[in-house]
This record gives C-alpha cells, sequence and structure tokens, in this order.
C-alpha cells in the first residue's frame, strides 16, 4: 500500500510542471485564438491593444553541465499588455507573472509571484501632454536619464509619478517628471510591481535652432543643416538614517547636449556633471562625477563611417544608495561595443560598461562594393569593420583620506593602465548566385574577464574567431541557413566550435538545430557538447517556438547591459503575441 | 487580491473584443537620421500603403529582411507606390551607428529611430523583427512577427491586395 | 496656465537640488560602548561572503563599523558560500585552497538564494520588499529595528566543557517578553573569529591579500542549521523556554579559544529573527 502510495506522488510530480506547461498554453491559445477572430470594434471609436508572451522551461538536472531542477521544475516568465486608446486619452496595464521565474531571472532584486507590473493613463491636448502612472522616459542618450525596459534581460526601472511633456512652440521640446523607479516585483504580498524608496525628479529642454528661429539661421536651413541643443537637470532624494555615514539627501545631476546633422555627417555629443553621491558602487567617497561622450558619423550611400569616444568617471546614479548594480539606475552609460549577432561572441565575452569609470573608442566602416566593380563582382559585395576597446581611467587613490573622502582623483579621458577590453571584426557578406549567399567574419577579443565579468584572477583572455555563414534558397518559401563558429583561445573554457543549422518554411515554419563543442580546455571533463533543437511556428503577429536540449552557461546582454544565464537542460517553450 | 484575479480573468477574455489587425498609428515622436522630430500620428504617404518594420542593428534577421526586401524595392514602389518606413529600436549604444550602417547598405527606406522603445511599445512589438502593413487610409491591417527567407513574397502579396 | 505648470516644475526642481557636504560627519570608532540591553531587540548580519570575491570585505567592514557604532547590539555571522566565490581553487597549502564552506552554509543559500555576493541579511527581515539586502543597506535597516522592545530574550545560560566526551554542553533560556503567536524556532550557530587565509580585494592591487583576517566565520550550527522549533502556536509572557544542546567542535575549527555561539529565535512563517544573542565559547 506504502509503496503504491509512493508511486502515485512520483507520478503526480512528474505530471505537474506538465499540467503548468498545458495550462499556460491554454491561457496562451485562448487570447491569441480570440484576438484573430474577433473583429469586435469596441465602442465609441476606442481601440484596445495589447501584447502577450511568455517564456517556460522545463529544468532537468545535468551535472555535467552545472544544470539544476529547481525544487518547482518548471519556470516560467509571462506578460500581458493592454493599452486603451481613445481620441486624445490612453490607458494601459500590464500583467506579469513568475510561476516561478526562470532560474537566473531578474539579475536584481527578485520577481515572484503574479500582478500587475505597469499601469498608466495619459492625456493629449494640443502641444501638451500628461502621463500618471508608469511611464518610459529619456533624456538624450540617457546619461542624465533613461527609465526603460529590457524585459529578457529582466531589467525595468519604470517611473512611477507624473510627467508633463510640453512643445511651447515649433522646435522647443520641454519633458518634466518626479516620481520613484521601479525595484521589484512581489505579487503574492503587494499584487505586483514595487518601487524603491527615493524619489526622482527631473527636466530637460530641447531646442532645434533651425527649426525654432528659421530666420536666425538661413544659410543652415538652406543647406539642409539641423542644429540641436538640449540640457537636462535630474534629482534625486533619498533620506538619511545611516549610523556611519552624513549622506547627502538631495544629489542633483545636470548635461547638456548637441546634436549637429547635415546630410552627410551628424556630430553627436553630451556631457554631464554630478555632485557628491557617496554609495556602495563608489565605496561612499564625495567626490562629484563626470562624463562625456562624442560621436560622429560620415555617410554617404554605400559608405558609412563612425567614430565615437567616452570618458566615464564615477557617474552610477541610482535612487537607491545601497542598490544593486541592475536595481534603481537613473541612468544609462552606453558601452561603446558592437554587440554581435553570432551565439559565440554575442555570449562568451560581451563587454558592459565598467560603472565607475573608463574610456572607451570605437570605430567602424561599411562599404559596399558595387555591381560591375572588380571585388563587387555580378552582385557587389558588403564590407564591415569595426574596432572597439575600453581602458581604465587614470586615477590615483588619495591616502589618508578621512576628512573629504574623495576617494580618488582621476585625469578625464586619460587612458589607465588596465585594457578592459578590445574587439576587431571583420565581415565580408556577398551574394554569390540567386541562390546562394555567403558570409565570412573573423573576430578578434582582448578581454579582460576578472574585472568585466567580476572573476578576480583569471588570467586575461586573447581570442581569435571565424565564423563562416551560408544562406541558400531552394525556392521562394524554404531555405536553409547554416553557421560554422569557432572560438579559439588558450585561457578560460578553451576552444568552441559551434554549428548550426536552420530550415525555415516560409511563412509559417521553422526548424533549427544546434551544437556547441567545448574542447581544448584544461581539464579533461570540460570536453562537453551542448545539443539543442528547435521548433516554431509563427502566423501574422504571433510566434510560438519550442526547444529541447542543453543550453551553455552564458552572458545574455541587451544594449550593454548582462544578465548572467546558468547553463540549463530540458524543454523551453516560447510564445510572443501582438494583437 | 479578488480584484486581481478578476482583473486576470478580465484579461483573458478582453481580446474577445479587442479589434485583432486595424487600428490607426499612434501618436508617437521618434527622430529622423537628419535630427528632426516627427509624430508618427502624421505618416502618410498620399493615398499610397506603406510598410512599417521595426528592425536594429544587433539583429541578424531583421537586416536580413530588409537586404532582401532592398532588392526588390524600388520594383515594389513602382507596382504599388509603397514607402516603408524601417524603425530602429537600437538604443543609445547602438543608435549612433545606424545612419552609417544603413548607408553602408545602400538602403532606400525612410529610416526614423526609437532609441527608448515608445514607438514599439505604443504598437505592442514584442521582438523584432516585426513589420506592420498600413493601408492608404492609415490603417493597420496586417502584420507580421520574424523573418524568414519568402516571407517578403506574402508581404507583397498583401501589399497588391490593397491596390 | 501652462507656462505657470512649467514654471513651477522647473522651480521646483532646481529648488530641491542639491545638498554639498564639504567635510562629511562620517562615523570615526571610539572605544567606550554600550548597547541597550536585556529586553530589546538586537541584530544578526548574515554577511554571504567569499575568498573569492573583489567586493566581499568592504561588506565585512560595514559589518565591523556597525558593530563598533551599536556595540553589543549587532552580531556578526559570515556565511562563506557559493561555487564561484568560495570554492577552493587550489589543492593546500596553495592561496585560495581552504574550504570555508560548511553543510549549514550551504543549506542556507539553498534556502536564501543569493544572487551576486557579497549581501547579507539583516534579522532575515524583508525591507521594503527585499530580504537579501546590499551592504549599503545594512546601517539603516540595522537602525529600524534595535532599542526596539523585544517579544523574547534568548540568555545562553552556561557553557560547560566535557572533557570526556570532549562536547560542549549548552543550556539556554528563552524568557518569553510579550504575549506571541505563530510557530517560532531557536537555532544556534558556531562561529570563528580572526582566521587568517586569503582573500581577493579589488581595491589592492594586485588583487590578493595575505594575511587576511576573517571574522565570525560560520563553522557550524548546533543541531539543525534551521533549529528546532520552541513555540508553537503561540506562548505567554512571563513563560521561559529552557533548551540543552551537547556540541562537538567540528574538524574545521582552528581555535577553541575564538569561538562564539549565536543563538536566535525567529519566526517560522517568515524567518525573521525575533532576538539573538552571542556569548563567547570559553570565556
Amino acid at each position: 500500500m506504502r509503496a503504491a502510495c509512493r508511486d502515485f506522488h512520483i507520478f503526480a510530480d512528474m505530471l505537474d510542471p506538465w499540467k503548468r506547461i498545458l495550462r499556460t498554453a491554454t491561457f496562451a491559445f485562448i487570447a491569441l485564438g480570440a484576438s484573430r477572430s474577433f473583429h469586435l470594434r469596441a465602442q465609441e471609436g476606442g481601440q484596445i491593444h495589447g501584447n502577450f508572451s511568455m517564456d517556460g522551461q522545463y529544468y532537468t538536472e545535468d551535472t555535467l553541465i552545472g544544470a539544476l531542477q529547481p525544487p518547482q521544475q518548471w519556470g516560467s516568465n509571462a506578460w500581458g499588455n493592454l493599452n486603451y486608446s481613445t481620441g486624445n486619452f490612453k490607458a494601459g496595464v500590464r500583467f506579469e507573472s513568475y510561476e516561478p521565474a526562470l532560474l537566473g531571472y531578474p539579475a536584481g532584486v527578485p520577481y515572484t509571484g503574479s500582478g500587475i507590473g505597469y499601469r498608466y493613463a495619459s492625456y493629449t491636448k494640443d502641444d501638451l501632454e500628461v502621463t500618471v502612472g508608469n511611464f518610459y522616459e529619456q533624456f538624450g542618450q540617457g546619461l542624465a536619464f533613461r527609465s526603460y525596459e529590457e524585459r529578457y534581460l529582466g531589467v525595468d526601472n519604470a517611473m512611477d509619478g507624473l510627467r508633463v511633456k510640453f512643445r511651447p512652440d515649433t522646435g522647443i521640446y520641454l519633458k518634466g517628471f518626479i516620481g520613484r523607479q521601479r525595484l521589484g516585483f512581489d505579487g503574492p504580498n503587494r499584487g505586483g510591481f514595487f518601487n524603491g524608496s527615493g524619489i526622482v525628479r527631473g527636466i530637460d529642454g530641447e531646442v532645434s535652432l533651425t527649426e525654432a528661429w528659421p530666420r536666425c539661421f538661413p544659410k543652415w536651413i538652406e543647406k539642409g543643416h539641423v542644429v540641436t541643443l538640449g540640457g537636462s537637470f535630474v534629482s534625486k532624494y533619498e533620506g538619511d538614517d545611516d549610523p556611519l555615514y552624513e549622506f547627502p539627501e538631495n544629489v542633483g545631476l545636470y548635461a547638456a547636449r548637441v546634436n549637429y546633422t547635415t546630410a552627410k555627417w551628424n556630430i553627436y555629443t553630451e556631457y554631464a556633471h554630478k555632485i557628491n553621491d557617496p554609495n556602495t558602487s563608489n565605496e561612499n567617497i564625495y567626490k562629484d562625477g563626470q562624463a562625456l561622450m562624442l560621436n560622429a558619423t560620415y555617410s554617404v550611400k554605400g559608405l558609412g563611417v563612425s567614430a565615437g569616444a567616452h570618458s566615464y568617471d564615477n557617474m552610477v546614479f541610482r535612487s537607491g544608495r545601497g542598490a544593486g548594480p541592475f536595481d534603481l539606475n537613473i541612468n544609462f552609460q552606453p558601452p561603446l561595443a558592437k554587440q554581435h549577432t553570432y551565439n559565440l561572441p554575442a555570449t562568451l565575452y560581451p563587454y558592459a560598461t565598467q560603472a565607475n569609470g573608463e574610456v572607451g573608442y570605437q570605430g567602424e566602416v561599411f562599404y559596399k562594393f558595387k555591381k560591375g566593380t572588380k571585388l563587387g563582382g555580378a552582385r557587389g559585395m558588403k564590407l564591415a569593420v569595426n574596432w572597439s576597446g575600453a581602458w581604465s581611467l587614470d586615477s590615483t587613490r588619495i591616502p589618508n583620506d578621512t576628512v573629504r573622502f574623495d576617494g580618488y582623483t582621476a585625469n578625464f579621458f586619460s587612458l589607465g593602465a588596465r585594457n578592459y577590453y578590445q574587439d576587431l571584426n571583420l565581415e565580408l557578406r556577398k551574394k554569390v548566385s540567386d541562390h546562394w549567399e555567403l558570409a565570412l567574419t573573423y573576430l578578434n577579443f582582448v578581454y579582460d574577464i576578472a574585472q568585466v565579468q567580476g572573476k578576480p584572477g583569471k588570467p586575461m583572455i586573447y581570442a581569435d574567431m571565424f565564423v563562416l555563414e551560408g544562406m541558400h534558397n531552394f525556392s521562394d518559401r524554404n531555405s536553409v541557413r547554416f553557421e560554422l563558429q569557432h572560438l579559439n583561445t588558450k585561457q578560460d573554457q578553451g576552444n568552441w566550435a559551434t554549428a548550426v543549422a536552420e530550415f525555415t518554411f516560409s511563412p509559417h515554419w521553422f526548424l533549427a538545430a544546434m551544437d556547441q563543442y567545448n574542447y581544448g580546455g584544461s581539464v579533461t571533463t570540460e570536453q562537453i557538447h551542448y545539443p539543442i533543437g528547435s521548433i516554431g511556428y509563427i502566423r501574422g503577429g504571433s510566434r510560438f517556438s519550442m526547444s529541447y536540449g542543453r543550453q551553455r552557461a552564458g552572458i545574455f546582454c541587451v544594449g550593454g547591459v548582462c544578465r548572467v544565464v546558468p547553463a540549463a537542460n530540458g524543454l523551453s517553450l516560447s510564445i510572443t503575441s501582438t494583437f | 487580491m479578488k480584484l486581481l484575479r478578476t482583473s486576470f480573468a478580465l484579461f483573458l477574455f478582453l481580446p474577445l473584443f479587442a479589434i485583432a489587425q486595424s487600428g490607426k498609428l499612434p501618436s508617437v515622436v521618434v527622430q529622423t537620421l537628419d535630427g528632426k522630430k516627427v509624430n508618427t500620428s502624421t505618416w502618410s504617404n498620399g493615398g499610397k500603403p506603406m510598410i512599417i518594420n521595426f528592425w536594429a542593428t544587433w539583429c541578424a534577421p531583421c537586416k536580413r529582411e530588409l537586404n532582401t526586401i532592398a532588392e526588390k524595392y524600388a520594383d515594389w514602389q513602382k507596382q504599388t507606390g509603397v514607402k516603408l518606413i524601417a524603425v530602429s529600436i537600437d538604443d543609445a549604444r547602438s543608435m549612433n551607428r545606424v545612419a552609417p550602417y544603413v548607408n553602408g547598405q545602400d538602403w532606400d527606406y525612410d529610416v526614423v529611430l526609437d532609441p527608448n522603445g515608445d514607438l514599439k511599445r505604443a504598437l505592442n512589438v514584442n521582438n523584432v523583427p516585426h513589420t506592420f502593413l498600413v493601408d492608404g487610409k492609415g490603417n493597420i491591417v496586417w502584420q507580421h512577427n520574424n523573418y524568414e527567407p519568402g516571407d517578403e513574397n506574402e508581404l507583397f502579396k498583401k501589399l497588391k491586395e490593397l491596390l | 496656465m501652462r507656462n505657470s505648470l512649467l514654471i513651477t516644475l522647473i522651480a521646483g526642481a532646481l529648488l530641491t537640488g542639491c545638498d554639498k557636504i564639504d567635510q562629511p560627519d562620517n562615523f570615526v570608532p571610539t572605544q567606550e560602548c554600550e548597547g541597550n540591553g536585556y529586553g530589546f531587540r538586537r541584530v544578526l548580519i548574515e554577511d554571504m561572503t567569499g575568498f573569492l570575491c573583489i567586493a566581499c570585505p568592504q561588506a565585512a567592514e560595514i559589518a565591523v563599523d556597525l558593530q563598533d557604532f551599536h556595540c553589543t547590539d549587532v552580531i556578526v555571522a559570515s556565511l562563506h558560500i557559493t561555487s564561484t566565490f568560495a570554492e577552493p581553487i587550489a589543492a593546500p597549502p596553495a592561496p585560495y585552497s581552504t574550504e570555508f564552506r560548511t553543510p549549514a552554509g550551504n543549506a542556507f543559500e539553498a534556502q536564501f538564494p543569493p544572487g551576486n555576493l557579497p549581501i547579507g541579511m539583516v534579522n532575515r527581515k524583508v525591507f521594503n520588499g527585499v530580504r537579501m539586502l546590499q551592504r549599503g543597506n545594512w546601517g539603516t535597516s540595522v537602525q529600524q529595528i534595535i532599542g526596539t522592545p523585544a517579544q523574547f530574550e534568548v540568555v545562553i545560560d552556561t557553557v560547560i566543557y566535557n572533557a570526556s566526551a570532549q562536547t560542549y554542553d549548552i543550556t539556554i533560556q528563552v524568557p518569553v517578553l510579550q504575549n506571541v503567536t505563530g510557530d517560532h524556532k531557536l537555532a544556534i550557530y558556531l562561529t570563528e573569529d580572526s582566521v587568517i587565509d586569503w582573500q581577493k580585494d579589488s581595491r589592492f592591487t594586485p588583487a590578493d591579500r595575505f594575511p587576511y583576517t576573517h571574522r565570525h566565520v560560520l563553522r557550524t550550527t548546533v543541531g539543525d542549521p534551521f533549529g528546532e522549533q520552541v513555540v508553537t502556536g503561540s506562548a505567554s509572557a512571563g513563560q521561559t523556554i529552557a533548551r540543552s544542546y551537547s556540541l562537538a567542535l567540528p574538524s574545521n575549527v582552528l581555535s577553541a579559544e575564538h569561538c562564539s555561539l549565536v543563538a536566535y529565535i525567529y519566526r517560522s512563517d517568515d524567518y525573521e529573527i525575533m532576538q539573538v544573542t552571542e556569548r563567547h565559547l570559553i570565556d
């Protein structure tokens, strides 16, 4: 009798995650099916739109790659947005569900349970727009302020408060806001998201000189030049009841920017300065912070060139002094590094801005060899060359720093001793016949893994990579694409080889298989294969896909913010839909 | 808690009453590559259809799609008068690379920047590439997520149905 | 109307600008110090750390500063956990070859997934939605608890070495000071202070420090890591709970003279520590 019971329990345990998968899938299908088959108009011309997305994974233990099975066995992240608009009025809400969240997600304060993740209402009258509730916003390129969402990364610092946008005259744009920032998500206890305790306030003005005062700049207008000036001020308030430090409760940051655009040139620069802001990330020093970024591009048909540089010094700006690196960020310090699309370079050694200080450079050329030229051949050929690098900021620690607590002195825009990262890559892409396209890529990485991934003691990584990609059309609808990737390094985990094959049957189906092989590392047990297969179905604005196999532990980055994704083995399911 | 459960149930059934694939373009401000701000509700193509395509410089299938269409674009324009607006969702990290990339590829599209995802959110786009087809009256009549070689034929078929 | 709204916004933002501090009045440790004493809540900081974690020494320093500031009202236990930060990377006697992890620590790691290190818990209490606190939030969180009236007192009454059995016999008294409801558990840590070993520290070049003094290292728990239930349902003021235990020193302890017992009572449903006390193993 006892044995029978135990068997039953095992069976129930096995069944449970599948039940959950089934339930989630049913939910998705109802929502999708409904949205596709009924074309009813909401009353009075209002519109309801939204989207849905879900990522789920059934985990199995795999000690060889360090994959764990959480007690719930199944993890899923799901989001559903609903937006209603009528005339000048808009309102929306986002439901989120983490039952439980996928392993390693999110990077910062945990998300648990189900509930409301975001809600807002907004009203537009002439040149005035008012939003209450949650909103996302960015000043300039974000050195002063950026509130944004990268849901696949688990970064969401949505503001919760009030925002006003106003256009007093042609070419003049003003924005102001006040509120708190989203910190985490707790369905069971709080019914959804919750905010940090700090308050953030900001104003921003932008003037397009040529649009605002056309009579003053006749020459620029004649030539089609556009000059835009912008300025921001952002400050945060956080009470100080820390027993050890006298913290400033209000910390301000100002920023200014200029953008000069002609038909061929675009020059952008932004500078930001922050007053004393002791926080955990800068080891509670009272030094001011500053940041400068410069970017110039020149492009004509068939040729594009860009060059960029920046220097960041002590510019982490968070509405919670003690917040972790992924939480309550008010501003955004963009890295200067190409975001790669091939699996190995994208997820093994990606670069993220070193928060408290760095100097970075990037240069890039895109060129198209025209049809009929020697290198271009009958169908032309495209070349892309990119180099980027980042160094520590040249700085000196202040000894016996017990009066002003400034921490260190720095020479702005001057390279320090440490090279965090360099990436040189070159890509050639050519259509060789009506049915074949080939792309060859070479990449060379120098990567300070000790610094960038916080793994002290690990040696600098020098890696060479080659990628051959080919695409072949069998017909108008069916095609195959393959990738052969190889990474060669003596450091870290040694060499990697990756092969990808992807069959697509337009417009609905795709099938893909990938194997990654890690070899040549120092330990023999590290020679591991990571096979994974996927199948997907797309219809209109909806996409379903399913994968089964091993997923290597890696770094997942969006926009220079990276999250560590643990190794996993099992079945994963993904649904996205827009309606 | 009860309220929450009710709202979840509501969420399940609300799509029943939603308009699946029609609707007007939202009112959101995006930037053009020549430094101007444009409100998307003013987008029109003189009574001809428009294609709105969301992409990013770091998205391989997006670039495949736009490069494939680029070869047929002149022909499509001649036959249908269509205009393609390529909305780059590159953020501050890579938005400065968009103009050189676009010119390096020799594209003839209208390209705009949506660096903080305002338009992406307003049109409920989950991920890129995502394509919308807008008829001459400014209604969104068709959409497609993802890109597989050959999908451009489907798009062209839908486009011709609008004429 | 519009302009006045904007002007208000701009003026508001500028007025609430910045607090410039030229010479911060930061805490400097002093010699004399006394806690709040019997009947008031004390705090246990569980500092999750590892010798490969480059920012962990900073967290340890904050914990020590808080102890200096609040004296006996702050008790610290360092839990060396995670394979990323605490797994030995060489064989003895090379640097970073000591196994600081313990089965008890691993059990806590599973129960309270730390994410990245350093991170810590202050009485395992959830502050504004967050239990795993970044080091910069410890001071403020500690401040919120210390000195408030306690529901329990915990007293490590006697610690007697039993030479024949080579064990320490421990008796603990838990006077109930207020009527309480809910299940509560009593748990005991054995910590060892002043353990000399290697430590990574990003503030040093090279980042390896030796000799580094590891403070309050968790060596084992007396009994189950999550303790033993001592209140079931409810307890009334005036009652005293008494328990006795026996502890054999585990092999990872280097010096019994540096060891302390940390006993605490916590609420079973949310893990919040209601009272904690510390006593040297050998007086």
